[in-house]
């Protein structure tokens, strides 16, 4: 008896979930390969800092992964696995200048690391290669997604709400529009550079 | 004495080209290293790479080919200059990127990657002025103290890697502060960084120096300090006469032949002259091979 209560309560509990949480998905199309999505600044909202710790490694001459999505607040580790120095520098955090910096130049086998405190798309740049170029994009919120190729995106475990919803693509202009999560919603963007 | 009445005017000639030579540029402080023997083993068996799987150290010149049975191999006359072992030479960074670089990085920088990397990339980015150029050509225009700031951390990592080396690149340790000065300023030539062209800097070499710099920087690529002599059957099957075999495996004549031109060598259980292997460096002059034999017997190679 006591069994089964505790399956009723579980199951009531996870039917809750399911009924205040969505997702919102959709295609951004008009530009080639993958662009990010995100749900801007929530007013009145904060969220726990990031836990994850992604990598960007210069291999190869390349920055890899070129394209790279983290929460505001989450540590980046930048590293160099070819056996040349690299340097990774940025002019700007959001088209805010005052936000260029340099990590400096080091060699194989080193990384550094730095914590994004501000939302925004960062140029990654290697002043001793410049065809070098990789893109971090900065989300103001927990919820945002990276899309495949063909700009199919799906950005999971989005609370019941309204909320501003924004793509963003290498060279493209950011486009930004208005979507309500009851469930699952559906969002389209089309870039143009 | 009655020799310097005969050659005192062409003594007097040279000394005054030398200082004026000295004065006219910007000249390196003749603070000098002394000259070392080369030791240890080839920078290749260091890296464990096989010759033939290797750029390093090529320059896919083979010289020609064996005479045929019976035919008579071509004579050659060596050019060598009077008093070469006894005389400075007058060089500039291009020269230092001659004797050190090019045998890797080949005459254009370029290198061959992804085994060997261009010089280029990593020169260009020690300049203020092609970095703030570069950058407001893509939209992202930079302050010239943050470009000064990269220039400098660039130019901090190029001289670390000619003092340290890299994972795959060794370090020149003999190369002294005035020839680093001169090849930096021929490698912002090199990399078409503006105005490089008028901060060249002129310096002067001692003739074991130079054989020094030959033998330490190209021909210990490939070839082991010491060890033993090979016979015409292990070089058939790859072996490289280490260094020390070549002053008595040769005469100087025939490895100044050997270098700058290529020269037969024999090879197998009977003997017959082939081609060989190596690669002809014809980059560098019969004088300055010379100095590298007359390097090798005054600083015999080492463990």
């Amino acid at each position: 008896m006591k069994h089964n209560v505790l399956i009723l309560i579980a199951g009531v509990t996870l039917m809750t979930l399911a009924a205040s949480a969505g997702t919102i998905s959709g295609q951004v199309s008009g530009v080639a390969g993958p662009s990010v999505v995100y749900v801007d600044t929530i007013s009145g909202k904060t969220f726990p800092p990031s836990t994850q710790h992604p990598v960007i490694d210069q291999r190869g001459l390349v920055f890899q992964p070129h394209l790279t999505a983290v929460q505001v607040g989450t540590t980046v580790d930048f590293l160099n696995s070819d056996s040349v120095a690299h340097n990774v520098f940025w002019t700007s955090i959001g088209g805010n200048k005052k936000l260029a910096h340099n990590l400096g130049t080091w060699p194989k086998g080193e990384k550094k690391s730095f914590k994004f405190d501000t939302p925004g798309a960062v140029p990654i740049l290697c002043n001793v290669h410049p065809e070098m170029t990789a893109y971090l994009v900065v989300a103001p919120t927990p919820y945002f997604a990276t899309s495949d190729q063909t700009g199919n995106y799906k950005i999971e475990n989005v609370p019941d709400g309204s909320y501003t919803v924004t793509a963003w693509h290498e060279g493209a202009k950011n486009q930004s529009k208005p979507v309500a999560v009851s469930g699952d919603a559906k969002a389209d963007f089309t870039l143009s550079k | 004495m009655k020799s310097w009445s005969i050659t005192s005017t062409k003594n007097l000639v040279v000394i005054f080209v030398l200082l004026s030579q000295s004065f006219g540029q910007k000249s390196g402080s003749n603070k000098e290293l002394p000259v070392t023997a080369v030791k240890g083993e080839s920078w290749i068996s260091h890296l464990h790479k096989k010759f033939s799987d290797t750029s390093m150290g090529k320059t896919y010149h083979t010289g020609p080919g064996a005479p045929m049975p019976g035919e008579k191999a071509a004579g050659r006359q060596e050019n060598l200059s009077p008093n070469f072992a006894a005389r400075t030479m007058a060089y500039h960074g291009s020269d230092v990127y001659r004797l050190n670089c090019r045998g890797c990085h080949e005459s254009s920088g370029h290198g061959t990657p992804p085994e060997i990397n261009s010089v280029i990339d990593p020169v260009r980015a020690t300049s203020v002025e092609v970095i703030m150029a570069r950058m407001k050509k893509s939209g992202m225009n930079i302050s010239r103290a943050n470009a000064t700031l990269l220039a400098k951390q660039s130019n901090t990592a190029l001289l670390d890697r000619f003092h340290k080396g890299g994972t795959d690149m060794p370090p020149f340790p003999q190369l002294a502060e005035p020839e680093i000065r001169a090849l930096l300023a021929y490698l912002k030539q090199l990399a078409g960084v503006p105005g490089a062209e008028r901060e060249q800097i002129a310096i002067t070499e001692s003739p074991s120096h130079v054989g020094e710099q030959i033998v330490k920087s190209t021909c210990h690529i490939c070839h082991n300090a010491v060890g033993p002599n090979p016979n015409p059957q292990q070089i058939l099957e790859g072996a490289i006469p280490p260094l020390s075999t070549l002053t008595t495996r040769t005469t100087m004549p025939d490895f100044v032949r050997k270098v700058t031109a290529g020269n037969p060598i024999s090879m197998g259980a009977a003997p017959m002259p082939f081609r060989g292997r190596m690669p002809v460096f014809d980059y560098l002059s019969e004088d300055e091979v010379a100095n590298a034999y007359l390097y090798l017997t005054l600083y015999p190679p080492q463990e």
